[in-house]
């Protein structure tokens, strides 16, 4: 393989693919602060009382984790 | 205090002013990889915001442009993986023949085949050389590796792309 074939590949290319359109066309701002946004809403109430019913499942009845384990 | 040097500290203003001065040049960058408008503004979004949880990771002493690059590049190469036959280079090639009716449809999906038959390594770096013309200093900073590493993985990709494209008989 030579010099030559990534030149006759580039040539060939160039004629068949253009380059990308790279020019951005809107603020991506508002995507950015939704995204922070969400990441730092609180955990819900109702979330907190699940996992602290399931931590109570796991610990009083240990034989369950194999079967939640199982179903993960 | 700089503006690096508060974005670490995890001032939002500051990353606010970064994003703004850089959200363009990560952008592009992805595109050229990926070459879907969409995905590439989805990858932008989700470096930034990877950025924005990595702050107190970020050296102020360093480029900020080369680390949005690098933690782009990273997560356009994840989505190669995951999408490794379907992000084929279709929507370019689809402009290019209404630019061009003269190019067949069957060049274009060759090309296409070849191109997703590459490992998602050999293909981003064949689209950023070959396609993009992106000098392989840059390729090679952007994907933390040496600039012969990136001549090697262009080598390995041009030989593959040339053998598909004689076998289907596309070049020449």
């Amino acid at each position: 393989m030579s010099e030559i074939d990534e030149l006759e590949l580039r040539k060939y290319l160039k004629v068949n693919v253009p380059a990308a359109d790279v020019e951005l066309r809107r603020d991506l701002w508002g995507d950015v602060a939704r995204r922070l946004e969400q990441n730092e809403k609180p955990v819900p109430w109702f979330d907190w009382v699940l996992l602290g019913a399931a931590a109570a499942c796991m610990i009083f009845s240990p034989q369950i984790v194999p079967m939640l384990l199982y179903h993960w | 205090m700089e503006l690096l040097e508060r974005f670490a500290l995890g001032d939002r203003e500051a990353f606010e002013t970064l994003f703004r001065e850089y959200q363009r040049e990560v952008f592009g960058w992805c595109m050229r990889i990926v070459r879907d408008r969409g995905i590439a503004e989805d990858l932008t979004v989700e470096a930034f915001w990877k950025m924005h949880r990595a702050h107190a990771r970020f050296d102020p002493t360093r480029s900020f442009g080369a680390w949005a690059r690098r933690i782009a590049t990273n997560l356009a190469l994840d989505h190669l993986r995951k999408n490794r036959w379907e992000t084929a280079l279709v929507g370019e090639v689809a402009d290019v023949a209404r630019e061009n009716p003269g190019v067949q449809h069957e060049t274009r999906q060759h090309l296409a085949t070849a191109f997703a038959g590459l490992s998602p390594k050999l293909r981003l770096v064949a689209t950023l050389s070959l396609i993009e013309e992106v000098p392989h200093r840059e390729i090679a900073d952007a994907l933390g590796i040496s600039e012969t590493t990136v001549r090697v993985r262009l080598f390995r990709a041009t030989r593959i792309l040339r053998d598909q494209l004689k076998q289907a008989g596309a070049q020449g």
